[in-house]
């Protein structure tokens, strides 16, 4: 098994190297060793699946480097239980599916080489995320995601707009960092050690308490706020965007934004109940803020970004909760229908000759059969329709809700009529109705096979993946071991007992919000100002994302700059200033003793013109540089002091 | 073997002067890559017991001025042995990246190799009056070097290196002559040797009555905390560099700095325990402070230099923190920081070199798109961004995460979510420099490949060992660590007693 982890590891990682060293050398820029290398991964997280069915884990360790006293040796290692498998099988499908879609997307671009280096480095480092086996390991694969993000956020940063979203999106995320930092810190301090079972061990034993416990688990919450772009750090990933299609399916949906929900998952053992409940409610309260904003987005991959925002929202509402196992379920099924969407408009925009205004779209689905009626089912997925993958997992996580918190029930039930509603805009803007713009409608034509077969895989998938008979959820996502909260490990069964309430509700909802938004933006565009007249207010304000990006400009970025140039000048003026008047005050005493030397003292004790030729040496070091004579004549000195004192 | 180390470069000095200077390139190349290769040899002569204590085989000891007591004691274990490599390895580079120095070849490199000599030497001399000698040997060559083979105001900045030194030596020179006066060895003799005092002071001996000692360790720290440079005396540090010829900016971030480090982990920390650790609130402050307020300064730099130069006072910062913090991690991330900082920053003023070379000015607001002009030079770049801003892979992470771990279990838990800030900070005004250099559209001057081109082989030979030694460091840190760590421990032991009053002494 270790061979076949390594592998999945190694596989991408020579994939980068050889294709960063030579991809422009080989035949087709060597887009096929990529798609070999994560095809490997592809095998190797299938084995790895069959594996772990059956509730086999495994766990390597390596000892890495001691920080401190003997025997506190911190290890590098693999963990692999169902969870890891199942993110392992996420990961290595969706990018090797991205893969093959950027073939098509990303061809004819001068960097089309570079671009799947990237893509593998980040497959590797998402990699390395998941399988990690302690927290420490899991933090490197957790920045180095970060890093690849930046490089393909600013895949074409000879723009300005890529190249501050993507500086945006990892100084947003390093701010979620410092949590996890704090958590490591305080994690080392109590435990000594990163090891998961280390820590869940301690948790157990109350060897690790709070404060400190509960500063822990915020952090790591932080971290996966920045990462998973909730409340308040969610302003990154729609401007993220600005990235190529493919790396926003990849990486802004369906992976490393997810890699937040994981981590809450993964270290669930060690969340306390309050903490749980700030997850829950910044969960909620940002699934519903966030589906308000995508309302009034006019760019169809802002509108999926906001949707991603807001169905993470649904993921930690889960996790929240306590519905452990739902949160995960929901972040697998997202994880299909909202790449399949991202590549959905991948291919219109492609399609489009890189418009992404919807309001320039309109018709679609006849020049793009494939890529519209794959598109309606990640839209009826997600919309939560009966029978297909989003019903099962959204359902299970408001069943959680229902148990725990009534409140953030109502509102991720308000959060679904809001996805069905805007998703449903989406799709009439863009593939129904008549063309708004006869340049872009003409010539838009389905990409090759290699863009069309991608959505076809995630379209079955979106549809299977949630069917309670495969039976893999309950196989694969047992609920921790290591639970803090009795109350809680309870209701982490909770998907057995579907409510019928509540997914009544539910349905109703997404029925609600389909019926809605096909109404108003289909049947009556026509009257849609006059319809929308008395939102006025509202609709700015989602158009506006709530002025989250001004209120950080005036609030964090303006104090900082100012800082900044405020503390640049009192370096200069104050403390600099400081030296160089000291320097000043010293050459002035040193001129006017030279004079005394020079005019008055001439002939006296030899003492006196000793300590004089002292500070004169001063004079003539700063005027001449003779600092040889200085030198010679400081150390000369302190030799004879020294030998009168030693013989006396 | 020490003593050979030492002066190799003594013998590199004499045959530049001797031959023809258009030899004098070569022989400095030769010269640091046989000290490297001295240094590899010295350490793998030195066996586990060797690298936690000075007192071994390798050790070189005679009476040189015996009225005095003063000895020629040459002595090497963990710590000095890091930093020695470290020397040896960052020299070697620089004398790759000053191949093409016109201006008085033959003079440069003579006094580029004297410095090497003071340098090695001040991190092997056990004595300390040849410790004090050696280091102000290495302040008149880097003198020279910034004085003459510096920019427009080299002359301004390299008075101002060489008075602030001064200043700080004088009061460690002071801090030397209290203790050695007042701690006479056996029939009066005076000792200098420094693990005579070292064992003293861990034995639970007080080498000064309480008030002498707060003043010697303020005076010895003050001398050390300029060289470092801690806040507040780091202001020689943004001209000297900036004014400097690149290769020897790569020595002054790569290891002058360290002599700071090295002399308060040396000397002042094991001198002075207990002062250190009433003291280490006031140590932790003004860390916290350079961290923070380094960083702050580095983003309202327009010139790249300086900028490079406000991020080393932000770095250092981490390692007196470490310090501070008095525990294993701490010491353990001060010390790896210094190692790490050593490569990254001599990797980043070749990055700043490199420009500077082409287009003769610094503005980072004149630059532009570069990534798509020189591609190796961006990836080079932003490689050294990254690795300064703590990617975890890179040896800048260990070392900053590793004093994180320490501050937070130290007594001032405060300041490590202090100096929190600054590793956002960092991030920030990085990667606003990256995109300001490297992103964006390419300004026409620089579209034009006879005189922008891209790396040079010669440029690629100074960046790529650095960059693996960097990447090396941060995936395989107990390389490094395990050199230095059982003398580190043998500090924090001593701290540790001396916070607790001895209590094994009965002396509390």
């Amino acid at each position: 098994m270790l061979t076949v982890a390594l592998a999945i590891l190694a596989a991408p990682l020579v994939g980068f190297v050889l294709q960063y060293a030579w991809g422009p050398r080989l035949w087709r820029q060597g887009d096929w060793l990529t798609l070999l290398a994560i095809g490997v991964s592809l095998v190797g997280s299938g084995v790895v699946l069959a594996d772990v069915w059956g509730g086999a884990t495994y766990r390597w360790t390596w000892e890495w480097f001691t920080p401190g006293a003997v025997g506190s040796a911190l290890s590098i290692g693999i963990a692999i239980d169902g969870l890891t498998a199942v993110m392992l099988c996420v990961v290595s499908l969706v990018a090797f599916l991205v893969h093959l879609f950027s073939m098509g997307y990303m061809h004819g671009d001068p960097k089309y080489p570079l671009f799947f280096a990237w893509l593998q480095m980040f497959s590797f480092s998402m990699l390395v995320l998941v399988l990690a086996g302690n927290l420490l390991h899991l933090f490197m694969g957790w920045e180095l995601v970060g890093l690849c993000s930046y490089k393909l956020i600013g895949f074409w940063s000879e723009r300005p707009a890529p190249a501050n979203a993507a500086r945006k999106a990892f100084l947003t995320t390093r701010i979620g960092d410092l949590g996890m930092m704090v958590a490591l810190m305080a994690i080392y301090a109590a435990v000594g050690s990163f090891e998961f079972d280390r820590i869940f061990e301690a948790v157990e034993q109350r060897a690790f308490d709070d404060p400190w416990l509960m500063l822990a688990g915020l952090g790591l919450f932080a971290a996966a706020v920045g990462k998973s772009a909730q409340l308040p750090l969610h302003v990154w990933l729609p401007d993220a965007m600005e990235g190529p299609t493919p790396v926003s399916a990849l990486i802004h949906a369906a992976t490393m934004v997810a890699a937040g929900v994981y981590l809450v998952g993964r270290m669930v053992p060690l969340l306390s109940p309050e903490v749980l409940a700030v997850i829950a409610v910044i969960g909620a309260v940002t699934a519903l803020m966030a589906g308000l904003i995508a309302l009034a987005q006019d760019d169809i991959k802002k509108v999926l970004a906001y949707s991603t925002v807001s169905q993470l929202g649904y993921m930690f509402l889960g996790l929240g909760v306590g519905a452990w196992h739902a949160g995960l379920f929901h972040l697998t099924t997202h994880a299909f229908f909202k790449a399949l969407m991202f590549l959905g408009s991948g291919s219109v925009i492609h399609a489009c000759h890189h418009e992404q205004d919807m309001r320039k779209m309109g018709g679609l689905l006849r020049r793009l059969p494939v890529t519209g009626g794959t598109f309606a089912v990640g839209v009826l997925a997600i919309a939560g329709a009966p029978f297909l993958s989003g019903f099962y997992s959204k359902d299970a996580i408001l069943s959680g809700a229902w148990n725990r918190f009534p409140l953030l029930f109502w509102i991720g039930l308000a959060a679904a009529v809001l996805t069905a509603f805007y998703m449903t805009r989406l799709y009439v803007l863009t593939f129904l109705g008549r063309p708004r713009d006869e340049h872009v409608h003409a010539h838009a034509h389905e990409g090759g096979l290699s863009m069309t077969l991608p959505l076809l895989v995630l379209a079955v998938l979106s549809v299977v993946a949630g069917w309670p008979f495969l039976g893999w959820d309950a196989a694969l996502l047992a609920p921790p071991t290591h639970l803090r909260v009795e109350g809680v490990a309870t209701v982490g069964d909770l998907h057995f007992e579907h409510d019928g309430t509540v997914m009544v509700l539910a349905i109703a909802a997404g029925l609600v919000g389909l019926v809605a938004g096909y109404a108003v933006f289909g049947r009556l565009a026509h009257r849609l100002d006059a319809l929308k007249a008395p939102f006025r207010g509202l609709e700015r304000a989602f158009a506006r994302k709530f002025w989250f990006d001004e209120l950080y400009r005036e609030v964090v970025l303006r104090p900082a700059y100012g800082l900044a140039a405020w503390f640049t000048a009192t370096d200069q003026r104050g403390v600099d200033g400081v030296v160089n008047a000291v320097g000043r005050g010293g050459t002035r005493g040193a001129r006017v003793s030279a004079f005394v030397d020079r005019v008055v003292v001439d002939g006296l004790v030899r003492l006196t013109g000793a300590v004089c030729q002292f500070l004169g040496a001063g004079v003539s070091l700063l005027q001449s540089g003779r600092v040889r004579l200085y030198l010679g004549v400081s150390v000369g000195a302190l030799a004879v002091i020294l030998l009168l004192e030693g013989l006396s | 073997m020490l003593s050979l180390l030492v002066f190799t470069p003594i013998a590199g000095l004499l045959a530049c002067w001797v031959l023809p200077a258009r030899h004098a390139r070569a022989i400095n190349l030769v010269t640091c890559a046989a000290a490297l290769v001295l240094s590899v040899v010295v350490w793998q002569r030195m066996d586990a017991a060797a690298l936690g204590s000075l007192a071994n085989p390798l050790a070189e000891r005679a009476a040189w001025i015996p009225p005095v007591g003063i000895e020629y004691y040459l002595a090497i274990d963990g710590v000095s042995l890091a930093l020695v490599l470290l020397t040896t390895f960052v020299a070697f580079v620089s004398a790759i990246a000053s191949w093409r120095v016109e201006k008085l070849e033959r003079g440069y490199h003579m006094m580029f190799l004297l410095l090497l000599t003071g340098m090695l030497g001040v991190f092997l001399a056990e004595d300390l009056f040849l410790f004090y000698i050696f280091w102000e040997v290495m302040l008149l060559p880097m003198y020279f070097l910034i004085g003459i083979w510096g920019g427009p105001r080299r002359q301004y900045a390299a008075i101002k290196f060489f008075l602030y030194t001064l200043a700080g030596s004088v009061l460690l020179l002071a801090a030397i002559i209290l203790v050695v006066l007042k701690n006479p060895g056996e029939g009066g003799r005076l000792v200098w040797a420094i693990d005579h005092y070292t064992a003293l002071a861990a034995s639970g001996h007080a080498l000064l009555e309480s008030g002498l000692a707060g003043l010697a360790f303020v005076f010895m720290f003050i001398g050390f905390a300029i060289k470092v440079p801690c806040w507040p005396f780091h202001t020689w540090l943004p001209d000297a560099h900036v004014e400097a010829p690149t290769p020897i900016s790569m020595i002054l971030a790569g290891v002058l700095l360290k002599m700071g480090g090295y002399g308060l982990i040396r000397i002042a920390y094991p001198f002075f325990p207990a002062t250190a650790m009433d003291l280490s609130t006031w140590v932790a402050a003004i860390s916290v402070i350079a961290i923070v307020y380094g960083a702050f300064v580095a983003m309202g730099q327009t010139d790249f230099k300086r900028l490079i130069a406000y991020s080393s006072v932000s770095h250092m910062g981490f390692v007196t923190l470490g310090l501070a913090s008095g525990t294993d991690e701490g010491l353990n991330g001060a010390m790896y920081m210094m190692l790490a900082h050593g490569t990254i920053s001599a990797m980043l003023f070749m990055v700043v070199g490199v420009i500077y070379d082409r287009a003769h000015h610094r503005d980072l607001d004149r630059f532009g798109g570069l990534a798509w002009t020189m591609p190796r030079y961006a990836m080079f770049g932003s490689f050294a961004f990254f690795a300064s801003l703590g990617l975890p892979g890179m040896s800048g992470f260990i070392a900053e995460f590793t004093t994180f771990l320490g501050a937070f279990a130290g007594v001032d838990r405060w300041a490590a979510f202090v100096a929190l800030l600054g590793v956002v900070l960092t991030a920030a005004y990085y990667l606003i420099t990256l995109q300001k250099v490297y992103l964006g559209d390419t300004p026409a001057v620089y579209k034009d490949p006879k005189h922008y081109p891209d790396l040079t082989a010669r440029e690629v030979a100074v960046l790529a060992p650095l960059a693996l030694v960097t990447l090396y460091m941060g995936l395989v840190p107990s390389t490094a660590m395990d050199l230095y760590m059982d003398v580190a421990r043998g500090l924090t032991r001593t701290l540790a007693q001396a916070a607790s009053g001895f209590p094994g002494l009965g002396l509390g």
